[in-house]
């Protein structure tokens, strides 16, 4: 379903991602994971079509699409999806207006008809209630003075409605206590299908509990370091990214043991050269 | 001298001054020496710094005549729309002079006046002579005094002791299209006894037709003078929905008793060059005022909005909430002074102006102001211009709204915030309606290739 060669990415004149490769078939489960600055957010806002993030080499293949050659909307239309880390406060838009919007404009795309508006209705409350949100959230701006936790169903509550083909959850599981964690969970596996594919971008191994991946991907500096199946999220929760930290520490040592010896040498010599250049 | 052209014109036409009545006679001949003594405004005076009516000044208007008004006349039959006329009382004017047959002025409950100011003229000379120009002052308003110079026809409303009115009384103003250059000069005069309530819209309303290569400009001077008793309440609307040839220039004053409410919301969706002023004088206690406007400006669009707020006696609260929407190179004026006098003490003075710029030629040029000289006071005041929210539009892309439909999605949300302010109803819904549709016109012209989105020296605008 998604194809990702090479993918290096900028953002302003920084280089975020060094040569992403990636695949990922319909049906699957992915978990991206890494430190802060790793750029998963970058991955996640790059496939979405964020402006601020420059593509400088490599393809993107989405069900055989240039993904990349789409602009943000087409790539809504075509069956991508983003869960916001953060997502935008949008007051004086309520959120069922902003709701139907969203959906009418990809059947439009789609060449559907408009969606009838009790149907519509129908549906959206019967997904709250699967979310167990409260339908007085429907006509609040959108996002507008949610908790973090309505945040982050809210964005489910999109996927649910909006029903994409690939949905890549950025740091969905951030912020929320254990009962919010479930019931986002639960939300997202009534999601799973066959036909539908997951990028979950995650620091930590908690959500994974109720999602459970097919594929666990390392990200460091822009590169995945190492791939695995669910077993390495738990490897990562107990001994951190960091993977060769007895090494890293025996150099470390190292260099200290040499910057002891080294440095007091050196100085010996200017000691000795600098009366040697008075003279 | 800038202004020759207008003041030739004055001097040319004797007939005006001689009225047939003398005391009119004698208020438009001060009204005249008013006018030569100040001349027009020119850039340089601060008042008008912003707003240069040079292409006014040097284009000769003849004095507007309706013409032939056809009774199937496009804009005035859609123009129903903005007030059933089963519902409200409505005054129908064509180039500022009154249509009987596009008018309802009936059925009144006893004691209310609400006439042609024509008629008002012969009949309430009393009350007429008692405010008019009082509240608009000629010395220092050369358009007031231009407008009292010229006037000929409005409106008067005159609400007896705790009488209310419920339903709206729709001003329709509307400037056909012409081919000589047209001036009218509408004269409104309210006057609310004590306890009285009333609701007055105020729409001018040009054909679009007029916007065609050979069109004349047309000019409109008017004042509006409202005069409310204790405990008065009066709801004022204006709507301005002119073309590009439009010069509207227009004053509404008020002075308000004690407890008295002005509640005034401000509506410029199309017009060519506007200059709003409007003057507040709280002189008793308790008087509350509530200024609100929203503007929609786009092409080469000027727009200019002049508010004062004299707070004379203590504890009276005003309230001033101001947002444009500006496209093209369309250009916003917001001036907003509160001037707390000495006396008074325990005041409450709030002042609001918020702007969206669409395109990096628009400009908008605000300031907000305050003159307190009490102490014991509570006052506040901000501005901010900004542009679209680019994470918003990003995250309304990224649900598959098209940057069109999304950019509309935004301003009209910007532009709710002040359209929720006015009390719900059909008028409301009306407004918004007008509202989403300037929006959308304006959505389609914004450049195509997205620039502003991609732009990222504009910090994002945000609005809570």
């Amino acid at each position: 379903m998604l194809s990702i060669k090479d993918l290096t990415v900028r953002i302003e004149d920084k280089l975020i991602l060094q040569g992403i490769n990636l695949e990922v078939a319909a049906g699957e489960v992915h978990a991206i994971m890494g430190p802060n600055g790793s750029g998963k957010s970058t991955l996640a806002q790059t496939l979405a079509g964020h402006p601020d993030y420059h593509v400088c080499q490599g393809q993107v293949s989405y069900q055989g699409k240039d993904l990349l050659s789409l602009n943000v909307e087409q790539r809504a239309g075509a069956g991508v999806f983003l869960a916001f880390q953060y997502p935008v406060e949008i007051p004086g838009v309520s959120n069922i207006h902003f709701l139907k919007s969203a959906l009418n404009s990809l059947r439009k795309q789609r060449g559907e008809p408009e969606l009838d508006a009790f149907d519509f209705l129908t549906d959206v409350k019967q997904k709250m209630a699967q979310m167990q949100m409260e339908e007085a959230l429907l006509y609040r701006g959108v996002n507008e003075g949610f908790s973090g936790g309505e945040k982050k169903s809210n964005e489910i509550l999109q996927l649910l409605v909006l029903e994409p083909q690939l949905a890549i959850l950025d740091e969905t599981d951030s912020g929320l206590d254990i009962d919010a964690l479930k019931r986002v969970a639960a939300g997202v596996n009534a999601f799973r299908s066959p036909e539908r594919a997951l990028i979950l971008v995650t620091h930590y191994q908690r959500l994974l509990e109720y999602l459970v991946p097919d594929r666990v991907h390392v990200l460091q500096d822009g590169r995945i370091i190492r791939s695995g199946g669910p077993e390495l999220a738990l490897e990562l929760e107990q001994q951190g990214y960091a993977p060769n930290q007895p090494e890293t520490i025996t150099d470390l040592s190292e260099l200290i043991s040499n910057e002891s010896h080294t440095p007091s040498n050196e100085s010996l010599k200017i000691d000795q050269e600098v009366p040697d250049a008075e003279r | 001298m800038q202004n020759a052209r207008l003041l030739n014109e004055t001097d040319g036409y004797n007939s005006p001054v001689n009225s047939g009545w003398p005391w009119l006679t004698a208020f438009r001949q001060q009204a005249q020496q008013d006018f030569s003594a100040q001349g027009l405004p020119t850039i340089q005076q601060e008042e008008w710094k912003y707003t240069s009516i040079k292409t006014l000044a040097n284009t000769a208007f003849n004095l507007a005549s309706p013409g032939a008004v056809n009774k199937q006349n496009k804009a005035l039959s859609s123009s129903n729309k903005t007030s059933n006329t089963k519902q409200n009382y409505r005054l129908t004017f064509v180039a500022g002079r009154f249509q009987a047959n596009w008018s309802q002025l009936g059925p009144l409950p006893h004691g209310i006046k609400l006439m042609p100011l024509k008629q008002a003229l012969e009949q309430e000379h009393s009350l007429i002579q008692t405010h008019m120009g009082r509240i608009a002052q000629h010395h220092n308003h050369p358009f007031a005094a231009l407008n009292s110079l010229w006037l000929e026809d409005g409106v008067l409303l005159y609400v007896p002791r705790d009488c209310h009115l419920e339903k709206p009384i729709h001003c329709l103003f509307y400037s056909p299209a012409g081919t000589e250059p047209q001036a009218c000069y509408p004269r409104l005069l309210i006057v609310l006894e004590p306890g009285a309530q009333a609701q007055l819209i105020e729409e001018y309303l040009a054909s679009p037709q007029q916007e065609q290569k050979d069109g004349a400009p047309n000019f409109t001077d008017s004042i509006t003078e409202v005069v409310l008793a204790k405990g008065a309440r009066l709801t004022h609307f204006k709507l301005l929905r002119e073309n590009a040839l439009g010069r509207h220039i227009a004053g509404i004053h008020v002075e308000q008793a004690g407890n008295s409410c002005f509640q005034s919301f401000s509506l410029a969706l199309d017009g060519g060059l506007c200059r709003n002023d409007i003057q507040v004088r709280l002189n008793a206690e308790g008087a509350q005022v509530q200024l609100d406007g929203l503007y929609i400006l786009a092409d080469h669009q000027h727009l200019d909005n002049h508010l004062r707020v004299d707070h004379l006696k203590p504890g009276c609260n005003s309230e001033v909430f101001y947002k444009g929407v500006l496209n093209g190179q369309a250009r916003g004026v917001f001036n907003g002074m509160a001037i707390v006098h000495p006396d008074a003490q325990k005041s409450d003075a709030r002042q609001v102006n918020k702007n969206l710029l669409l395109s990096k030629k628009a400009e908008m040029d605000t300031k907000p102001e305050l003159q307190i000289e009490a102490d014991d006071v509570k006052c506040s005041h901000g501005a901010t211009v900004g542009q679209l929210d680019n994470e918003a539009l990003f995250y309304l892309s990224s649900r598959g709204l098209d940057r069109d439909s999304a950019r509309t999605l935004l301003t009209s949300a910007f532009a709710h915030e002040l359209l929720n302010r006015i009390p719900a109803g059909q008028l409301r819904k009306q407004l918004t309606s007008l509202t989403r549709d300037a929006l959308a016109r304006d959505a389609q012209a914004v450049q195509p290739d997205g620039a502003l989105l991609a732009d990222k020296k504009y910090k994002p605008l945000r609005w809570s």
